[in-house]
């Protein structure tokens, strides 16, 4: 008898302990069965910054649709006209290929530099021809 | 033209016809071999229908860029202005799409606000960018407000004349956000808002090497801890600093610089914003003074175009007691190198000045501007064959009256080897104090005399 009530207190005071164990288990380790606390997002733990478009614009502008086409160049008058001068052999070639690709089409070809006056006469030169081919060369 | 980017160049070329109100064009790019020409195409382009877009006439309308550009970390704010890197058509870059290629302050709305503290003008106020090669209201060398030519004056005027349009549009709070991203103070607005009048840096859509080059004149400089000592021309003052990226900033964001598109230059240039202020140890007036300012008022002195400043050695000086000569002939011979220039920049020391103005006799600015204009010639033939005579001269020379202290047709009568002056006027030739103490000199070159805008008035 004095045995079973000696095991008996034993296994109280056991009973205790592991119970006061178990007791101290949260606070000392992590059950991997909890589910992990969210972590903060890098976004929100660095500055955030609302800025400002730096740039200007364009003015609005009222623009024209290009003028009606010719129906053949045969017999037609095209001027060349070389806006900076450069690539005269290329704008040139261009007259004298059309001439030949076109029997009774007509070239006529012009310079324009920077030279003050430069544009003298420009416009009566569009005007006396029937289509213009703007070169610009560089 | 072949080989190049087409659809970008067919691009610009549309983007800059719909500038001038042409809708549209037909292109043909050709070859480098005029022998190849498929001459089909350019058949084709002048008798083939037009389609419903060629024939549509209307108007432009364009992003206004208004209010907030984004919201992120200040990593993702800095990939946002860098953008995605641009490489040009022709070759060169890459380039940034909104900065300068380094790091920007974020210009949030705090900022922004901020820095417009440092102006009492209306942020919603515009300010129109002109490009580059037009020349600003007022005219090249506008002088104080009331005067010919100057803003307000009789010659005011949109460049190209009347219903000119600006190539861009900006206001106040444009530059602002601007100023706030080259890292700049609210002090710093009146001079950044007189660059942003000037044009800031817009750069040149051609082959020439074009720069920008400014001057402070005035109390201001001093007011915002501008350097005109020692190091003048070199980086490390906070101020010059400052001011100088907000040139280049507000030449991208505001004028539309597209380095290696609209801005090509084979070279590109030693001076983009390079900006300083004048040394007020100076036995002569101010340059504010010298362009009709007064002495307590601010002024912004801005070159384009054509811009060379050449600095030299001490050894190179000589003093006046020295034994190496007159040494006011350097200064003449260095200047009669300059071959495309109708002006000249020519920077003392405060010491060089004082040693000018004492053993030289020269009381003035005006009196040394004389003297340089006097002496800096070449013969007529070769002034006359010039091409850049030619090109930019003659029509100002034809409008400048004869028997005047300009370039004028009198000098077309002269005999060919007669010596005729290198500079359009002695106004033209524009003397600077600035640098730290010693004999030093430096000289450089110029398309005609700089422009004058009011510091004070943007305050």
């Amino acid at each position: 008898m004095r045995n079973n009530r000696v095991l008996s207190l034993f296994s109280a005071i056991c009973l205790i302990f592991v119970l006061a164990v178990l007791a101290f288990v949260p606070a000392c380790s992590k059950p991997a069965s909890l589910p992990t606390p969210p972590t903060t997002p890098a976004a929100i733990t660095k500055p955030v910054y609302t800025v400002l478009d730096p740039r200007s614009y364009e003015p609005e502008v009222h623009y024209q649709g290009l003028s009606p086409r010719l129906d053949t160049l045969k017999d037609k008058k095209v001027g060349i006209i070389n806006m900076r001068g450069a690539g005269a052999e290329i704008m040139e070639t261009i007259g004298l290929d059309l001439e030949a690709a076109v029997p009774g089409c007509t070239t006529m070809y012009r310079e324009v530099g920077h030279e003050p006056g430069a544009i003298e006469g420009l416009k009566e030169f569009i005007n006396s021809c029937d289509a213009i081919i703007l070169g610009h060369n560089y | 033209m072949e080989t190049q980017d087409k659809p970008l160049l067919a691009d610009i070329a549309k983007s800059e016809a719909m500038r001038e109100g042409v809708g549209t064009l037909r292109l043909v790019f050709t070859p480098v071999n005029a022998t190849s020409t498929d001459i089909s195409k350019f058949v084709d382009a002048l008798t083939k229908p037009l389609t419903a877009e060629e024939e549509k006439s209307g108007s432009s309308t364009s992003d206004k860029h208004e209010g907030v550009l984004m919201t992120g970390t200040y990593k993702e704010v800095q990939e946002a202005f860098m953008g995605e890197l641009r490489y040009g058509p022709f070759g060169g870059g890459p380039w940034a799409e909104m900065t300068d290629g380094l790091p920007v302050a974020p210009p949030t709305e705090e900022a922004v606000v901020e820095m417009l503290k440092g102006t009492s003008h209306d942020p919603d106020e515009i300010v129109n960018f002109w490009g580059f090669m037009a020349p600003p209201p007022g005219g090249p060398g506008a002088g104080p407000p009331g005067g010919p030519g100057a803003p307000g004056g009789p010659g005011e005027g949109p460049p190209g004349g009347p219903g000119t349009i600006p190539k861009r549009i900006a206001t106040v709070r444009k530059v602002a956000i601007n100023a706030v991203m080259a890292g700049c103070r609210p002090e710093d607005m009146p001079a950044i808002l007189a660059i942003a009048e000037s044009g800031a840096c817009v750069g040149y859509p051609g082959d020439s090497s074009f720069g920008h080059f400014y001057v402070v004149s005035g109390p201001y400089a001093k007011e915002i801890g501008m350097n005109a000592g020692f190091d003048f021309l070199n980086p490390g003052n906070p101020a010059n600093t400052r001011l100088q990226r907000a040139c280049t900033l507000m030449g991208i964001n505001l004028g539309g610089c597209l380095q290696g598109l609209n801005c090509l230059e084979r070279t590109g240039t030693l001076h983009w914003g390079t900006i300083f202020a004048e040394n007020t140890d100076s036995p002569w007036e101010g340059l504010n003074e010298n362009l009709g300012y007064k002495s307590d008022e601010s002024v912004l002195l801005a070159w384009g175009q054509k811009v060379q400043l050449v600095p030299f050695q001490q050894i190179e000086v000589m003093p006046a007691s020295g034994p190496r000569g007159d040494p006011k002939s350097p200064v003449i011979a260095s200047l009669k190198t300059l071959t495309n220039d109708t002006g000249a920049l020519l920077v003392f020391t405060p010491d060089t000045a004082h040693v000018w103005a004492k053993e030289f006799g020269f009381k003035n600015m005006k009196q040394l501007q004389d003297y340089v204009w006097d002496n800096v010639t070449r013969r007529k033939s070769d002034w006359m064959s010039n091409y850049w005579f030619r090109v930019h001269q003659k029509a100002e020379i034809d409008r400048n009256p004869r028997d005047s202290r300009m370039l004028n047709p009198d000098y077309y009568d002269l005999p060919d080897d007669a010596q005729v002056p290198m500079f359009i006027s002695p106004d033209a030739i524009t003397i600077i104090v600035a640098g730290g103490s010693g004999n030093a000199w430096a000289w450089g070159g110029t398309f005609g005399k700089p422009r004058a805008i009011s510091i004070d008035k943007w305050r």
